[in-house]
């Protein structure tokens, strides 16, 4: 369409062939003890939160990290439409559009539902938090990444 | 929290008013304090064609909302803008903008190079520049002193619907003619996502406390520049997007495909824009127009014309030549519902509980049959409680109600529609590699981050240029912004992260920072940059090339360990 890669009308310059499309997982998490607001915030300020924050430090403590069914706040073997359900009443406070306006973060808790609403991604995660509760956390291996979205299992 | 519950919103705040302006028609609502009501013009009208007449005689160009034409025929004479929605924020190298400087009859003229295309009316035989966001607002313009005169009150606050395959540039396009009108826009939401905010409150359980089941919805819209499609989970007024497509297909590609298989020649006979060709123009694209229409009823039709230059067309059009001429819009609406369902993981259509089927085109027989089909279900079975001609403005006027703030005592307006994000967005890697970062039909709000390294030995600099994917393997260059000061490093050691973020009211920030491994902390090595996307304005087309000609690979990223194919 418009001014993309792939329109040759012209051919006045040396075009970029298409892109092709792939996806990879490489993360890093620099970003991810930052919370974006959702009004325009001064840079200044963004940057301090990111620089001020050390995930390693900040995460390597004790706390542990909520389970997905303690972010939805539902049982363990709560049903599919419990969890639907569930979800549906957090995102009623804590969704950016809601009036009630919570402060958590949805997006947390969209990630929790995405993972615990799909059957297959469910099972893999319990069978993956069993492991986790006999193996426990080993020493500063992967410290700094929340162990659910971790694929170094 | 929220104690003041009860009594409706006080006299002083100002409801947002809901604005659905369309390629060819527009309509406008508001939330009267118990329920969406459309605002009428002075002739009594909730329909208003969407166009700006130029003119000498009247101090200031006249739009559709108040005009009355005397005939079609008044908008075909050149000095008329219409199909502003459709030319917006698009480049000369865009086939709807060729295609569309053949068959309309003010100017747009293209030299297909990737910049704006040059569009003027005609005024006393002077052919007078204007753009497409400049007659937007001044359509937007008569809509806010019409709502005023209404509504008795100032008119600031709207929410706009726009189609789900808007590109970003479009969107800030829009925004722009918005804020040339005076007018603050609170949010610009896909149309199908309106239909989707209306659908919930019509679902809404009765009884409080009671959140239902939840149902599956299928939303197909298609109006006379664009088409959506939309897959909703509803349950207790939230409405959670599974799946959004769209595509730049419409009522205007079913009449200029006909325009053509009645005139084969006609883009060489109108190409000159003379007054007898403007004329000849119009002729036909009225003709053509009823014959559409009449299509919808009757199984054939008879056009019988006089072009006025001796050539005189006399022809029956019947349904299966106007669904064969139409073919490649019917196969990519099949397209669009097939790439929905399947992006939303509805692996049956038994599963789904409503087909909603909305915009100017859903009266066509063959979409109703393509939607029915796919759908598994009878004519009959098509959702019936929503209008098809005001659906977008009645969501746009909900969510106008619930982005103001009103509380309704009655319930009506707690909803909520969880949004997904229409197009993939990434960046450039692997040297011309599309890496999405943001995948389309994420639930928004989304953040997403993803690690880069640099494809040379000590470079100091790397370059990020963000696409958007707005069809397959067709990216749009959004932006760009160099990260400097990356510690002279072998190539593929310094990790370069690039984050994005979306918010609830749809906007790009891009961060980027640099970290060096084994060194402590993982603290980025410089500050990090926050970039707002879109940066690009007009000419991206001649940008991308002039970023990949000057620049060529010195400040490429790559994606570490190989995990991308080049």
């Amino acid at each position: 369409m418009i001014g993309t890669l792939t329109t040759s009308a012209g051919g006045i310059s040396e075009r970029l062939p298409p892109l092709n499309y792939t996806g990879i997982s490489g993360r890093l998490h620099l970003f991810n003890s930052f919370r974006f607001t959702y009004k325009p915030i001064s840079t200044k300020s963004a940057f301090h939160a990111v620089l001020d924050a050390n995930p390693v430090e900040r995460t390597a403590g004790s706390r542990r990290p909520e389970s997905l069914y303690e972010v939805l706040r539902v049982d363990r073997n709560a049903t599919p439409s419990e969890i639907k359900t569930a979800y549906r009443s957090l995102a009623k406070i804590y969704h950016p559009d809601a009036k009630l306006h919570g402060d958590r973060d949805f997006i947390e808790i969209h990630n929790a539902y995405a993972t615990l609403s799909d059957p297959a991604s469910r099972a893999s995660y319990d069978l993956k938090s069993r492991l986790y509760t006999v193996v426990g956390r080993r020493q500063g291996f992967y410290t700094c990444q929340r162990w659910e979205t971790d694929q170094c299992w | 929290m929220s104690e003041q519950t009860g009594y409706t919103v006080a006299s002083d705040t100002e409801i947002a008013i809901g604005i659905d302006i369309g390629t060819f028609q527009c309509r406008l609502a508001v939330w009267n304090g118990s329920q969406v009501e459309l605002i009428r013009n002075t002739r009594n009208q909730k329909l208003m064609k969407s166009y700006v007449t130029f003119s000498d005689e009247s101090p200031s160009p006249v739009g559709g909302v108040s005009n009355q034409l005397s005939h079609e025929y008044e908008m075909l004479s050149g000095a008329t803008i219409f199909n502003m929605k459709r030319l917006i924020g698009r480049l000369d190298t865009d086939p709807i903008v060729s295609k569309a400087s053949k068959t309309l009859p003010f100017l747009i003229q293209t030299l297909g190079i990737g910049v704006r295309p040059f569009i003027a009316a005609l005024v006393n035989n002077i052919w007078r520049s204007t753009t497409p966001e400049e007659v937007l607002a001044i359509y937007l313009l008569e809509l806010k002193a019409l709502a005023e005169a209404r509504l008795k009150r100032p008119v600031r606050d709207v929410v706009l619907t726009v189609p789900a395959a808007f590109s970003r540039f479009q969107l800030v396009r829009i925004a722009r003619s918005c804020a040339m009108a005076g007018l603050h826009v609170l949010r610009l939401m896909p149309e199908p996502a309106a239909v989707a905010l209306l659908y919930a409150q019509q679902q809404m359980p009765k009884n409080m406390g009671d959140s239902g089941s939840e149902k599956i919805g299928l939303i197909f819209n298609m109006g006379a520049g664009y088409c959506d499609v939309a897959v909703i989970a509803t349950a207790g007024g939230v409405s959670q997007m599974k799946g959004l497509a769209g595509s730049s297909i419409g009522g205007e590609d079913l009449l200029q495909n006909t325009m053509h298989w009645l005139v084969p020649e006609m883009d060489s006979l109108f190409s000159s824009h003379g007054l007898e060709e403007i004329k000849s123009m119009g002729i036909l694209r009225v003709a053509t127009q009823d014959a559409i229409h009449q299509l919808s009823s009757q199984a054939s039709v008879q056009i019988d014309i006089d072009l006025g230059n001796g050539t005189r067309i006399c022809r029956v059009i019947d349904v299966e030549e106007f669904e064969e001429i139409n073919k490649d819009v019917f196969e990519k609406c099949v397209s669009l519902i097939t790439q929905c369902l399947r992006d939303s993981k509805v692996v049956k259509a038994e599963y789904i509980d409503d087909v909603i089927l909305v915009g100017g085109c859903s009266s066509i027989p063959k979409i109703r049959q393509i939607v029915t089909g796919i759908c598994k279900r009878s004519e009959t079975e098509i959702y019936s409680g929503i209008n098809p001609m005001e659906a977008a403005v009645r969501g746009a006027a909900l969510e106008g109600a619930l982005a103001s703030g009103v509380n309704d005592p009655l319930g009506n307006l707690d909803l909520l529609t969880i949004q997904v994000n229409a197009h993939s967005i990434g960046v450039r890697a692997n040297r011309n590699t599309f890496v999405p970062i943001i995948d389309r039909n994420t639930t928004l709000p989304a953040r997403r981050e993803m690690v880069f390294t640099t494809a040379h030995e000590n470079q100091t600099e790397a370059l990020i240029v963000v696409y958007e994917e707005v069809d397959d393997a067709n990216q749009l260059l959004l932006g760009y912004f160099k990260v400097v000061g990356i510690p002279a490093a072998r190539s593929g050691v310094p990790e370069i992260s690039v984050c994005m973020d979306i918010d609830a009211s749809n906007m790009l920030r891009v961060m980027a920072g640099v970290i060096m491994p084994g060194s402590g902390p993982r603290k980025p090595v410089v500050p990090l940059m926050e970039v707002r996307m879109p940066t690009a304005d007009g000419g991206h087309g001649l940008c991308a090339d002039a970023l990949n000609k000057i620049l060529g690979s010195n400040l490429d990223l790559v994606c570490p360990h190989g995990k991308l194919n080049t």
